[in-house]
């Protein structure tokens, strides 16, 4: 059992034992009533209130939960005040069993397949969950409700930005906040890096609307009467009424007659979307949680996805004529952010996140210094070190496992690492970076090694050329 | 620092918690896990097998209770009284496949149910009531991959779904948008596995986003701070395992965190060390275990959590012209 403390042997307490098979006995009772009148389709008040009972003891029996849906389906295809009774009992209902279970995904579901039938207020659903998120900072079933909501109302992305920001602002480790600025940026400034304009923000409305479909047929059918859904979400739901529960007879038809729509597109993997600008107010707030929560590694994650952004924008230029301009930014922005961890190594110089980044980032000194070297653009080498990259990587998984792997290192990785091996070693070092940068770059993952054994196994494999976090071989980065 | 009495894996202890908790019939819990109780036997069948005492449990009656689970529909309620949903049907099809007795179910019924729950953009609903979840994809996958029906769905739509739910720390998230977390990272990984496209995923950045979940206590965590977990052991590990980088934790450390665990008394495995043990976390940290090569444990399948050895028996059989006859797919 999650976090309950283990009772220690000897002989049971009788008042207990007798407490509990009490306890036992009359939920059994309860379930058993309730799933025989589930049976027997009895969708009378009384009937539901048991099943709402049981729910309130225990929120993820799922079947109990259908058994609402089924008896409320049609009261809410009917619409009227009596559907705008039957939500605000089910909103009530779901948020006495997340009290019980703030993480419990029956209930959630449960929540959303009401809210999305469009009688009740969108603003209060948002005031809600913003009370569940003071409460519980990293709930990621309340931060995923909450961009539910906010999708259903179109809130701007800045707004949800301000919203993270002052997350961010109370606790500077709220992983969970600097994970919805990673998603929300790129939205912003007009779309992920390979989905076109709005395709993270398009991806994410198809999800939602996904788990709304139900809603959006009843809204449908029920055009006309006191349906609409609550202020703030013109747009929302009703076009999607050719999408249908799968039925049983359907599935039987045609198994996999559905028409393909395109998937999604991935929403924050790094990308040039974000501005320079942009990106240079980023650094900014999360230097500021370096410095109140330097051992905190949300703040760093977050850092190193500024980096693949800041390192994107010179990957963009590469071959253009904003190339030369677009690399003095970026070495700009590796001298600043060397500068900052170098300062926070001056107060703890043990402090492994910033030796880490430290390190990455003059990795990333070592690959820009190279490519310029090599001729910029499209360097000769990056050929090579892509045909090499499959021997390369997995040669060296194999070599690599002297740390104890158990010889399971070999068991699924057909595909090799994502990075040339051999490419970016010591040759390469010498070629622009200068030896100096390099030895610096080994003398950052041996301390690493020293100051953080249980990563040694990763340590070894990015300080020999055979993991790339952040800076990759040209090759890698050119063909992406 | 690993308690005196739990210095080794406690085999005979563990199989005996498992065998008399599925005996215990009167018990809250008993009650209380009902609904999911297919995948409790699943675990606890599976932490068995991997000790290599399967036996202690009767098997057919067994395979008959899973089959009484599943509903006209084709799929499988979390018990006899309650709904069908994808999560209960893989786990009775794992169930299945531990007996050998896949056979027992009408292969394209079951495959057809699956299907009939993918979306236009790749997703699957764990039901009819529409949840949509990167877990209910891997539902999907394993459970096809099983039925050998995998053609039944749309692959590289359901991989592409996948991708989309892709973070910038090289997590997946429930949904396109979700914060990462390292249960979720298993779904995904072993989805992209059976879909073949492990080339989707940022192997690298991934990886040491799952090795930074080792905290000091030798345990791993499912998400940037957060408590440790045995279940991580299986969580983490198996995507790492996967991806070919498990030398990137420290397996020593996680070995004795899980050892720890364990209930020298009662049997069983906890979340941490000293709380209350259950099934769940009994079986995930025997696989991690199994998964890290322990002596005296089967090897566990990273992608389909089941025995190596019953993995590699579908397979084989799949290999063969007269099985694959036999089970060609129906035009």
């Amino acid at each position: 059992m999650h976090g309950r403390p283990r009772q220690k042997a000897g002989p049971p307490d009788p008042e207990r034992v007798k407490a509990a098979q009490k306890k036992a006995a009359l939920f059994g009772q309860l379930s058993a009533e309730v799933l025989e009148r589930r049976a027997a389709k009895r969708y009378d008040a009384e009937s539901l209130a048991l099943a709402g009972k049981l729910l309130e003891l225990h929120p993820e029996v799922y079947t109990v939960w259908n058994y609402r849906r089924e008896a409320l389906q049609p009261v809410l295809d009917a619409g009227g005040e009596a559907a705008v009774a039957a939500v605000a009992g089910e909103l009530a209902l779901t948020e006495r069993a997340l009290h019980k279970n703030p993480k419990s995904y029956a209930t959630w579901h449960h929540r959303r397949w009401a809210v999305a039938k469009g009688f009740c207020s969108l603003e209060r659903e948002l005031q809600l969950v913003g009370q569940l998120l003071e409460a519980d900072e990293r709930n990621f079933h309340g931060w995923g409700y909450r961009r539910f909501i906010v999708q259903l109302m179109g809130t701007p992305a800045a707004r949800e930005l301000e919203y993270a920001e002052h997350k961010i602002n109370q606790n500077f480790s709220n992983y969970s906040a600097w994970h919805s600025r990673t998603a929300l940026l790129p939205e912003l400034h007009g779309g992920g890096g390979d989905g076109g304009e709005d395709a993270g923000a398009a991806a994410a409305l198809s999800s939602a609307l996904a788990a709304a479909r139900l809603g959006a047929e009843a809204s449908a059918a029920a055009a006309g009467t006191a349906t609409a859904p609550a202020a703030g979400d013109a747009g929302h739901p009703a076009e999607q009424p050719s999408q249908q529960q799968p039925s049983q007879q359907q599935a039987e038809a045609q198994p996999a007659a559905q028409p393909r729509r395109p998937p999604p597109a991935g929403a924050s993997s790094a990308t040039a979307a974000v501005p320079k600008e942009a990106l240079d107010e980023e650094y900014e707030l999360v230097k500021q949680a370096f410095f109140t929560e330097p051992e905190d590694q949300s703040g760093w994650f977050y850092h190193r996805w500024l980096l693949g952004c800041s390192l994107a924008h010179w990957e963009r230029a590469r071959g253009t004529t904003e190339e030369a301009a677009e690399r003095a930014a970026l070495l700009a922005v590796l001298a600043r952010e060397e500068q900052t961890c170098q300062e926070l190594l001056e107060v703890e110089p043990d402090a492994k996140w910033p030796l880490l980044t430290l390190t990455r980032l003059r990795e990333l000194e070592r690959q820009v210094l190279r490519s310029s070297s090599s001729g910029g653009g499209k360097s000769s080498g990056s050929g090579a070190g892509a045909s090499g990259s499959e021997a390369g990587s997995s040669g060296a998984g194999a070599s690599g496992s002297e740390a104890g792997s158990s010889g399971a290192g070999a068991s699924g990785s057909e595909a090799g690492s994502s990075g040339a091996g051999a490419g970016v070693g010591d040759g390469g070092s010498s070629a622009g970076g200068g030896a100096g940068l390099a030895a610096e770059i080994a003398g950052g993952y041996a301390r690493l090694i020293e100051l953080d054994s249980l990563r040694r196994g990763y340590y070894e494999d990015a300080r020999d050329g055979r993991a790339h976090v952040v800076a990759k071989p040209s090759a890698a980065a050119a063909a992406q | 620092m690993v308690h005196p009495a739990r210095q080794e894996l406690l085999a005979e202890q563990h199989a005996r918690y498992i065998v008399e908790f599925s005996q215990n019939k009167d018990s809250f819990e008993y009650f209380a896990t009902e609904h999911f109780r297919l995948s409790g036997v699943y675990w606890g069948l599976t932490a068995l097998h991997l000790l290599g005492r399967q036996a202690a449990l009767d098997g057919a009656e067994i395979v008959a209770w899973v089959l009484r689970c599943q509903r006209p529909c084709g799929g499988f309620g979390g018990s006899e009284r309650h709904d069908a949903h994808l999560l209960y049907t893989l786990s009775a099809l794992q169930i299945l496949a531990l007996y050998d007795e896949l056979d027992c179910v009408d292969v394209d019924t079951v495959a057809r149910y699956v299907a009939s729950l993918q979306q236009p953009d790749g997703s699957f609903w764990g039901d009819e009531w529409g949840e949509t979840d990167t877990r209910f994809s891997y539902c999907a996958l394993s459970a096809l991959w099983l039925l050998d029906r995998l053609h039944a769905v749309d692959v590289p739509a359901a991989a592409a779904y996948v991708a989309a739910c892709k973070n910038f720390d090289g997590g997946f998230g429930c949904t396109p948008g979700n914060e990462s977390h390292a249960g979720q990272v298993f779904t995904c990984v072993a989805a992209l596995d059976i879909a073949g496209r492990l080339d989707l995923i940022d192997r690298d950045l991934l990886c040491w986003w799952l090795c930074e979940r080792q905290t000091r206590s030798g345990g791993l965590n499912g998400r940037p701070e957060k408590l440790q977990d045995v279940c991580y052991s299986w969580w983490c590990l198996s995507a790492l395992s996967i991806l070919g980088r498990l030398h990137w934790i420290d397996q020593a450390a996680l070995t004795d965190f899980i050892l720890d665990c364990q209930d020298e008394d009662g049997g069983g495995i906890s979340d941490r060390p000293e709380d209350q043990v259950d099934v769940y976390h009994t079986f995930f940290g025997i696989a991690g275990l199994s998964l890290m090569g322990r002596p005296g444990l089967a090897p566990i399948d990273p992608t389909f959590a089941l025995p190596v050895e019953v993995v590699d028996r579908l397979r084989e059989r799949r290999r063969e012209p007269v099985a694959a006859a036999a089970e060609a797919p129906v035009a």
